[in-house]
């Protein structure tokens, strides 16, 4: 028993060793930053550590100047690490390779070092998971590229969950107590996460579905309106008239122009007879050189 | 990916019919159905082969 606690200690001493070396590693991107977000977060911490305390708030009448020092102390503090957060994450995948790989390493030795099956046990698992760790950000984030997504919308995200904090840190206590600003505070840290990042971008992409779906009905039924750009289109592909065959290389050409425009679920007589597609008829006419 | 689905064109002028009718073959609809207005105008409706979701209508 002792011997597993000592080295859950020791493994807990090495995983934070491993943390630290993550967010200390600069953006090789980026200019050395001008202040230290680690000391930033400990002087934070200390300086807001009662002012952020929900207990100490509640032990005497809530305030507009308590609210607004207890909110704008979290939000600093979640900015600060959402700031390392990102440093971690946006690395050069070498050096965070590098990281990881010298984590293992004490782990390792120290599996070697300890007695007991019991802890070599626990510290053979630690060192399977960060070696498990560093492949799933490796094929997840760093392969796969999202990882610049991700970022770009979390900041995109913090924005919009940002406002209402703000908006409401100008009303009075009565409007906007402190129990909706922790709602809004916990909306602003999750917004700083991958996962809400995921979720927006699911969101989002669902919503333009959707659009798209609603677009595609719109054309289901239609008005004639066809044009002159319509009348040299539909040259193009019956030289010879309706009655006619029409030109298949031509038909071809149209096919694959439409698909490259996004437009391949739209039938070509859609196509060539709705107003709201004037514009493309004349770029179609264009790319094609269609006389 | 083709059509699918039902698309419909109203006002068809009587003189443009077959050339709609023709430009709805392009995409080798399943059936067309063309109703005469009585105005001079028809309605043409060309029906493709029934979407992801399976609905006739396109639903999709």
């Amino acid at each position: 028993m002792v011997g597993k606690l000592s080295a859950a200690a020791l493994a807990f001493a090495l995983m934070a060793g491993a943390l630290g070396a993550c967010s200390s590693i600069t953006d090789p991107g980026s200019p050395k930053s001008s202040f230290d977000a680690d000391q930033d977060i400990k002087a934070l911490s200390q300086a807001f550590g009662s002012a952020t305390s929900i207990s100490t708030y509640y032990a005497s009448a809530e305030t507009r100047s308590k609210r607004d020092a207890f909110v704008t102390g979290r939000l600093a503090l979640i900015n600060l690490d959402y700031i390392q957060f990102i440093k971690a994450f946006a690395a050069d995948t070498a050096q965070l390779d590098s990281a990881f790989d010298l984590s293992k390493l004490g782990v390792d030795l120290a599996t070697t070092l300890v007695p007991g099956a019991g802890t070599k046990s626990i510290l053979g698992a630690i060192s399977g998971g960060l070696t498990g760790s560093r492949t799933s950000i490796d094929k997840n984030f760093f392969q796969e590229k999202t990882v610049p997504v991700l970022i770009s919308e979390m900041n995109a995200q913090r924005k919009v969950a940002l406002a209402p904090i703000i908006a409401g840190l100008s009303q009075d206590i009565d409007k906007y107590p402190l129990s909706t600003a922790l709602v809004d505070l916990q909306t602003y840290y999750e917004a700083g996460t991958f996962a809400g990042a995921l979720q927006s971008i699911q969101k989002d992409a669902g919503s333009k579905e959707s659009n798209a779906d609603i677009k595609l009905d719109k054309l289901r039924k239609i008005v004639y309106a066809a044009d002159a750009s319509s009348e040299r289109i539909t040259k193009f592909l019956f030289p010879s008239g309706p009655k006619q065959p029409p030109n298949n290389a031509n038909v071809a050409a149209l096919k694959k122009w439409l698909a490259a425009n996004s437009l391949d679920q739209v039938p070509i007589s859609t196509f060539l007879d709705d107003g709201d597609f004037a514009d493309q008829r004349k770029q179609a006419i264009a790319d094609l050189s269609i006389p | 990916m083709p059509p699918c689905g039902v698309f419909t064109e109203s006002n068809v002028p009587a003189a443009k019919v077959d050339q709609v009718i023709a430009d709805f073959q392009l995409d080798s609809p399943i059936k067309i159905d063309k109703v005469d207005n009585g105005d001079g105008t028809f309605e043409v409706t060309a029906t493709f082969p029934p979407c992801a979701d399976g609905s006739p209508q396109g639903n999709n």
